[in-house]
């Protein structure tokens, strides 16, 4: 039985197809995530318009992981839940694979800032949550879920209720259940945030692990510029709701200890030590090239 | 991993719960052979347990209308412990199912309205505020408008009964919802659930501890509006038992219907306690320890603003 062809008898004709793709990738070739001039505003009780985010504009590549850093309060948070589609924007536009980003959607998976793990559903129906809403069987489902839960460490666990679990591998789980919904973007806000140091670091591993095996399109809020120089092929600076630095990290990978501890990754650490008021200020400003160290004495 | 039993796990020893109950008796007793003032009715205004145990359950007979092996006092017959245990099972069964219909009906209403109320801003603006307001008017001021309007049946009381578990059901639900934490909501959204598909896997079950609290204040305002109605304006029931009884001053009658609402009050409680304990297992051990004691208190979940 071969394939119905094309109304009128034509054959199909295999090669078009492909120059009909490379001609859709030619005419599409722009940045998975577009952002242009995106606005959120919104009224303070006591008053005043607060500006949110303040005009951003943004290219992210498909693939590239890119950390959101910036001092709390200063927009982080709203540039990523514009993306996610969960902030209505006041101006601009989001565009994700060249769609208008209007409300949440499955291609775009949410690693939240609080515990979202359900704590009324067993670990594994959390992590086949989202195959369960896109209506994959029952079995496929399973399977998929298992895998993400063993990719995380966690297969142990899988009839757990998330309350008999340690902070640490509930967000684990969390990670899972976005990964097993296979999203084309993956935005993450401060999600390890609350945990302790080696917890965060193993999350941060594992995190990178499935990034190298996905290559997802990853924006990533953090207010720690450690984490955000482990994980990061790009560092974006936010302040006052608009975009003050925008900074490709050119350190290899897996990310050493050596690594971080290199002239490039210190100049790097200092600049945005000082966007977000740490450091005393350079008397340099920052022009594309990493810094030199001896510029920042 | 096993569930944990979800049923109050720091109780007293049981001699100190006995003792309570023995102490409450006994004083009981004491002050039936301290005041022992006869009522009009011939009834002692403090019966003695024998009295309760004897002349007034055997007494309650004279709600039987003949039949099933035992006469019909009012139609000159004896009354006999076997026409009473029949009058009060009548009664009791009309009074379960009165109190069973309305608490579905009163608690189907409440967490429809109640959650969609609350997931709809322009439903909220509509509703709240004169939901809030019917929850400030005392229930029992409207008895006698539900006898009005429906007359001594079974609708009227099933209705009132509904109404004021709806009410409270409601405000409950508003509760509930606006303390599940909206990153669930949120999840479930980024993960492109159906607005259907939120109720179901997230709001639903996520309010369940708290509604279960609600549930249970619910059940026991159901008694009391079941009493009200009763004795306004049915028939039969217990609450009638009760109404007549007082009519004659017959304080031991009343009593013992009294216990015998306490009872039905009590097993429903702690069966709906029971049934819905699976439901809440999932909880961490400090939060089914809030939300007990909030059913004990007989609060209700506060109210939005």
């Amino acid at each position: 039985m071969t394939a119905p062809g094309p109304p009128g008898g034509q054959r199909m004709d295999p090669v078009p197809v492909a120059t009909q793709l490379e001609h859709r990738a030619e005419t599409t070739a722009s940045a998975h995530i577009r952002i242009r001039d995106a606005r959120v505003s919104f009224t303070r009780a006591d008053g005043p318009n607060v500006d949110a985010l303040a005009g951003v504009d943004l290219q992210v590549e498909r693939g590239e992981f890119v950390c959101i850093i910036g001092r709390s309060g200063e927009g982080k948070t709203t540039l990523l839940n514009a993306v996610a589609g969960l902030v209505p924007l006041s101006g601009g536009e989001v565009l994700v694979d060249d769609r208008h980003v209007t409300k949440p959607g499955a291609d775009r998976g949410v690693i939240f800032q609080a515990d979202s793990v359900f704590p009324w559903m067993r670990v594994l129906a959390n992590v086949e949550f989202g195959l369960r809403i896109r209506g994959i069987p029952r079995r496929r489902r399973r399977e998929v879920a298992m895998e993400h839960l063993r990719q995380v460490e966690l297969d142990g666990v899988a009839h757990a209720w998330p309350r008999e679990l340690s902070g640490g591998m509930r967000a684990r789980v969390a990670v899972a259940a976005v990964f097993a919904n296979d999203p084309e973007v993956l935005l993450a806000d401060e999600p390890f945030g609350a945990l302790d140091y080696v917890t965060r670091r193993r999350l941060q591993a594992v995190i990178l692990e499935q990034w190298g095996r996905t290559r997802k399109t990853v924006l990533f809020v953090t207010h720690d510029v450690e984490e955000a120089l482990v994980l990061a092929s790009r560092i974006i600076v936010v302040s006052r709701g608009q975009i003050v630095e925008n900074l490709p990290i050119e350190l290899g990978r897996p990310r050493s200890e050596a690594m971080l501890a290199s002239k490039e990754a210190v100049a790097i650490r200092a600049l945005l030590l000082e966007h977000l008021g740490i450091a005393a200020p350079t008397t340099k400003r920052h022009d594309g090239a990493p810094l030199a160290a001896e510029e920042l004495s | 991993m096993s569930g944990r039993p979800a049923s109050p796990r720091r109780r007293a020893p049981l001699f100190l719960r006995l003792g309570v109950i023995a102490i409450v008796v006994a004083a009981w007793e004491l002050a039936a052979h301290v005041f022992t003032h006869i009522g009009t009715s011939g009834d002692p205004t403090v019966p003695s347990i024998e009295f309760l145990g004897t002349n007034s359950i055997r007494r309650l007979a004279d709600f039987w209308n003949g039949g099933l092996g035992a006469p019909s006092p009012s139609a000159g017959g004896k009354e006999t412990y076997w026409g009473a245990v029949l009058a009060v099972g009548q009664a009791s069964a009309a009074s379960l199912e009165r109190v069973f219909v309305g608490v579905t009906i009163g608690l189907l209403l409440g967490i429809v309205v109640g959650v969609l109320t609350s997931t709809s801003r322009r439903l909220r603006a509509i509703m709240a505020p004169s939901m809030h307001f019917l929850r400030m008017v005392p229930f029992l001021a409207l008895a006698p408008l539900f006898e009005v309007w429906f007359g001594k049946t079974d609708l009227g009381a099933i209705s009132f009964i509904a109404y004021g578990v709806s009410v409270v059901t409601f405000t409950g639900t508003i509760g509930a919802v606006s303390v599940l934490p909206r990153v669930f909501i949120e999840r479930a959204a980024t993960n492109g659930a159906s607005r259907w598909a939120t109720y179901r896997h997230v709001i639903l079950p996520g309010i369940v501890p708290a509604m279960r609290a609600t549930v249970l204040t619910a059940l026991g305002l159901a008694w009391t509006l079941d009493v009200a109605a009763e004795i306004l304006g049915t028939q039969r029931g217990l609450g009638v038992m009760m109404d007549y009884s007082l009519r004659f001053s017959y304080t031991g009658r009343v009593i013992v219907v009294a216990l015998i609402f306490l009872f039905y009050a009590a097993v429903t409680y702690y069966l709906v306690q029971y049934l819905t304990a699976v439901m809440i297992r999932w909880q961490p051990r400090h939060e089914v320890e809030v939300s007990q004691l909030t059913a004990i208190g007989g609060a209700a979940p506060p109210p939005t603003a």
